[in-house]
């Protein structure tokens, strides 16, 4: 929590780790780091003192940087991304040779199942925020 | 009342997206805003800034505050 502006890496270790922290925690580092308020602003909304906001996130940040450097699931996450757009695009290309190239109807099916499969372990990987977050706007306090 | 600059985060989980957004300090998280003078983009390589620099600077000298953390993304991208 350093004055030249905060380091936004916790708000992505939040997405992974966010419903490992108590509800209380997640709403101040939420508030912290994706809506940007200071530690004053958070202890009014929260009626809390500002020392008291503090801990809490910063309890909440350390618990998520412990639970990051055993799980390493956000370090991973790009390459992840990638590995699978690129799988899809590879089976896209295969489509098109099996189409067009050396036409067989197995090629482009197993094109096929390999790009649902990848569908599908991406499925809610990015969800809507929102869902997670729950308690939604000011009803946490 | 209260205006400052701010970060918003937009976007889905596990794909941080930023607006910048000039908004009053006393309704935070209501998602209403007074302007939006650019955003952040952090997941591309190199992370995006972009900032309308006439703006903002208008609304810093009519004394909205911006926060740290768009003070030193103002600070990179040249308009401060």
């Amino acid at each position: 929590m350093s004055s030249s502006g905060k380091d936004l890496t916790i708000a992505f270790l939040l997405d992974f780790y966010g419903e490992l922290l108590t509800e209380k925690q997640r709403e101040m580092v939420d508030l912290y780091y994706n809506e940007d308020l200071s530690l004053g602003e958070i202890a009014e909304l929260s009626h809390i003192s500002r020392q008291g906001v503090r801990d809490s996130i910063k309890h909440g940040e350390n618990l998520l940087y412990e639970y990051e450097s055993k799980l390493h699931l956000a370090e991973r996450f790009p390459k992840q991304e990638k590995g699978m757009q690129e799988i899809q695009e590879l089976c896209q290309g295969l489509r098109y040779y099996g189409q067009r190239h050396v036409y067989s109807k197995q090629i482009i099916e197993m094109a096929s199942r390999i790009e649902e499969i990848v569908r599908e372990l991406g499925k809610g990987e990015t969800a809507d925020r929102k869902d997670i977050a729950k308690g939604e706007p000011s009803g946490g306090f | 009342m209260a205006v400052k600059i701010r970060l918003r985060r937009m976007g889905a989980k596990k794909a941080p997206f930023y607006r910048i957004v000039v908004a009053d300090s006393r309704y935070p998280r209501d998602g209403r805003f007074i302007e939006e003078l650019g955003y952040y983009d952090p997941t591309k390589e190199p992370s995006v800034i972009k900032i309308d620099g006439e703006k903002a600077k208008k609304w810093i000298s009519n004394g909205a505050q911006p926060t740290d953390t768009v003070k030193a993304l103002m600070k990179i991208s040249g308009v401060l």
